[in-house]
């Protein structure tokens, strides 16, 4: 996977904090990469949307678009910590659904231990981060991520599953209700969370060190190391974004539901994912926005809500996610120059 | 004596299994891991368990093995048990007999497996990726064809025929299962698409330079794969006499586990399958050992990832991964100063 592409091009565009001369198109590979995909996405969305919306009654009512907006944002949220992951070049985690889950019955539980909303709340994420730092610390010593994570998902999942029997844990009080439920301008708080996210992400990204250093692993890792940035700390930062931003999701969900349940994200690890890379982020790392990977939730979002008033059941909704997942990475793939191996 | 130790450890027989760390290794895994269960769980070393693991070579074994040939060539194939359950779905939903069954499952897993070899080859990017969206898509299928519910074979004495007792520890499905590892074996090792899978797995570019053809291996490493996830999908299918689209969910992580266990490289080019057949033994010890002491489900997996991710830092302290790199690095820094200490 390594040794792809021209390498000056690649850390130029990795290494550049970028003022105005760097965000006007400087070649058509140039343009290809940085403009065509995030024009593609944002068509495939507006195309999507207006289709669907005028063709399938019942898409565009409040109940509906608030619902989707909502659900969205969750899927949305978990992408913006796997952006990190990918864009690193680890590919995903496959653990991401267990971590929240995870997130939302310690949550329930704390709340029921009468710790108060905020302590719930910074413990949870605590536990939350702390996961995923395990995970990437076995990424950084040198083991494939979808292997740890694989192993990582049973072992995170058996611990809430053993000391709850597998069963829910129910909040009883109401003080945590307004984290789940409040609407602010008729829009659901998980999205406008979800909106500050991604501004935050994308500014940690772009113009945080932290953000250049993930890209330039991604990019090029051996110019990375060559240039002495600390891989394995890189490593484990970006595993820890992933799983904190579960655990946000998580909490959203115990919250809004008013109870933790080993089941909670069971099918969301594939959206999360699809949304990623319909979003064009590379899965080999190093070219990718957070815009995009939000663009590519409320897509993913969109149609199987579109799906799903079309009276489609699982099995169709299941074999159009796959298909948009192999379908968007290897278009965005072959239009970036396709094959190196 | 020492002569004699010699003689025995350079033995034909002997030296290809004490030649590999990995294989010496694993079997230690499984005769703990035996001996514990047996010392602990009364009714665990009995013949009738001993049919229980052996069954174990088909309910896991082969897709253990189809996740092995994938990791061999440096691939990572996750659509082994969505293959397994469109094949099963076909098997119990047209076929009158085991043979029927068989022949459409194995049909329908060729063809997937040529289908996700030419994309991962013809697109050129890693397969976990391809085959994630391939995954879905292909559940997607079996739930369509099963009409998204559990659907059961019209003839429940198939079920019967594929579990009935051979030499009182085998069925006819452990014996297919056996057959399969042992082609697999001789496959690997002792002819040339076999050769060429390790050597695309160990080092991809020097093979590519040295005249191997690129897609030859990946599309056929892809096709054993399909033709071995369909082979196991349509065999547990008949066994339990019922097939659901999310029967095979959590095969994933035991799958992966028994074949990285039995000593398959993460790194690709490294693996056998004696090590996975007995990778395979060890997790079904593991896993018949806590059923009879009455864990949950979720406990027995946990033990399971846990068991997995220790492979994985042993494979990486022994190997060329970063934790060497670590532990020479610490250890070179450690000598520095003591040697410094010594000369001041």
């Amino acid at each position: 996977m390594s040794g792809r592409g021209n390498l000056s091009e690649e850390a130029a565009r990795a290494s550049v904090p970028g003022r105005w001369s760097n965000v006007l198109p400087q070649s058509w590979s140039d343009y290809r990469s940085r403009y065509l995909i995030p024009t593609i996405s944002f068509l495939a969305v507006v195309a999507v949307l207006v289709v669907g919306g005028i063709t399938t009654p019942g898409f565009i009512s409040q109940t509906n678009l608030l619902n989707t907006v909502r659900v969205a944002a969750l899927t949305g949220i978990m992408a913006l910590g796997m952006t990190f992951i990918t864009m690193s070049g680890s590919f995903f985690s496959l653990s991401s659904a267990q971590t929240g889950a995870l997130s939302a019955i310690s949550f329930a539980a704390m709340l029921g231990w009468g710790w108060g909303w905020p302590l719930s709340l910074l413990a949870t994420l605590l536990i939350a981060a702390s996961v995923g730092a395990v995970q990437g610390g076995f990424v950084a010593i040198g083991a494939n991520p979808v292997v740890i994570t694989i192993a990582a998902a049973a072992a995170i999942i058996g611990v809430p599953a053993i000391i709850t029997g597998s069963r829910a844990v129910i909040i009883r009080t109401d003080e945590a209700e307004w984290i789940g439920r409040s609407v602010f301008f008729g829009i659901p708080i998980q999205s406008w969370t979800f909106l500050a996210l991604v501004v935050v992400a994308q500014f940690v990204l772009v113009r945080t060190r932290f953000g250049r250093a993930v890209t330039l692993a991604g990019a090029n890792r051996a110019a990375a190391r060559a240039a002495g940035l600390p891989i394995p700390m890189i490593e484990v930062l970006t595993f820890t974004l992933a799983a904190l931003s579960a655990g946000i999701a998580g909490v959203f969900v115990a919250a809004q539901f008013k109870r933790g349940l080993v089941t909670t994200f069971e099918e969301t690890t594939l959206p999360v994912i699809a949304a990623v890379l319909i979003g064009g982020t590379a899965i080999q790392g190093g070219d990718g926005s957070m815009i995009r990977t939000a663009f590519g939730a409320v897509f993913i979002v969109a149609i199987d809500s579109l799906l799903v008033l079309r009276g489609y059941g699982t099995g169709v909704r299941s074999l159009v996610g796959g298909l948009a997942v192999v379908a968007g990475v290897s278009l965005f793939w072959l239009a970036r120059g396709g094959r190196q191996r | 004596m020492a002569g004699l130790f010699t003689r025995l450890r350079n033995h034909p027989m002997v030296d290809p299994v004490l030649g590999k760390p990995e294989l010496v290794r694993v079997m230690v895994l499984a005769v703990l891991a035996y001996v514990f269960f047996a010392v602990t769980e009364r009714g665990f070393a009995t013949l009738g368990n001993l049919f229980t693991i052996m069954e174990g070579l088909v309910f896991l074994g082969l897709p253990a093995l189809a996740f092995g040939f994938t990791m061999i060539a440096g691939e990572l194939d996750l659509a082994v048990p969505a293959t397994g359950t469109v094949a099963a779905v076909l098997a119990v939903k047209y076929a009158d007999s085991i043979w029927e069954g068989l022949l459409l499952g194995v049909a329908a897993g060729l063809l997937i497996g040529v289908l996700q070899g030419l994309l991962v080859w013809s697109v050129g990017l890693h397969s976990v990726v391809i085959t994630l969206g391939t995954s879905a898509a292909l559940i997607g299928v079996a739930t369509l064809l099963s009409d998204t519910s559990t659907i059961a074979i019209s003839d429940l004495d198939l079920s019967f025929q594929i579990q009935q007792r051979i030499l009182s520890i085998f069925s006819p499905a452990s014996l297919i299962a056996v057959a399969l590892f042992l082609l697999a074996g001789l496959f690997l090792n002792r002819t040339r698409w076999g050769i060429e899978i390790r050597s695309i797995g160990g080092g991809r570019n020097e093979a590519v330079a040295a005249g191997v053809p690129l897609w030859r291996p990946t599309v056929l490493v892809f096709v054993i794969s399909g033709a071995l996830s369909a082979v196991f999908g349509v065999l547990v299918s008949i066994g339990v006499g019922s097939i659901n689209p999310l029967s095979f969910r959590s095969l994933l992580l035991q799958a992966v586990a028994a074949a990285l266990i039995g000593g398959v490289s993460l790194y690709g080019g490294r693996g056998t399958a004696l090590g996975i057949a007995i990778g395979t033994f060890t997790l079904r010890f593991v896993r018949s050992g806590m059923n009879l002491g009455g864990s949950p489900s979720y406990a027995i997996e946990m033990a399971i990832g846990l068991l997995l991710l220790f492979v994985v830092v042993l494979d990486l302290a022994s190997n060329k991964g970063g934790m060497r790199r670590l532990l020479d690095s610490l250890g070179e820094r450690i000598f520095r100063r003591r040697s410094a200490d010594a000369s001041r």
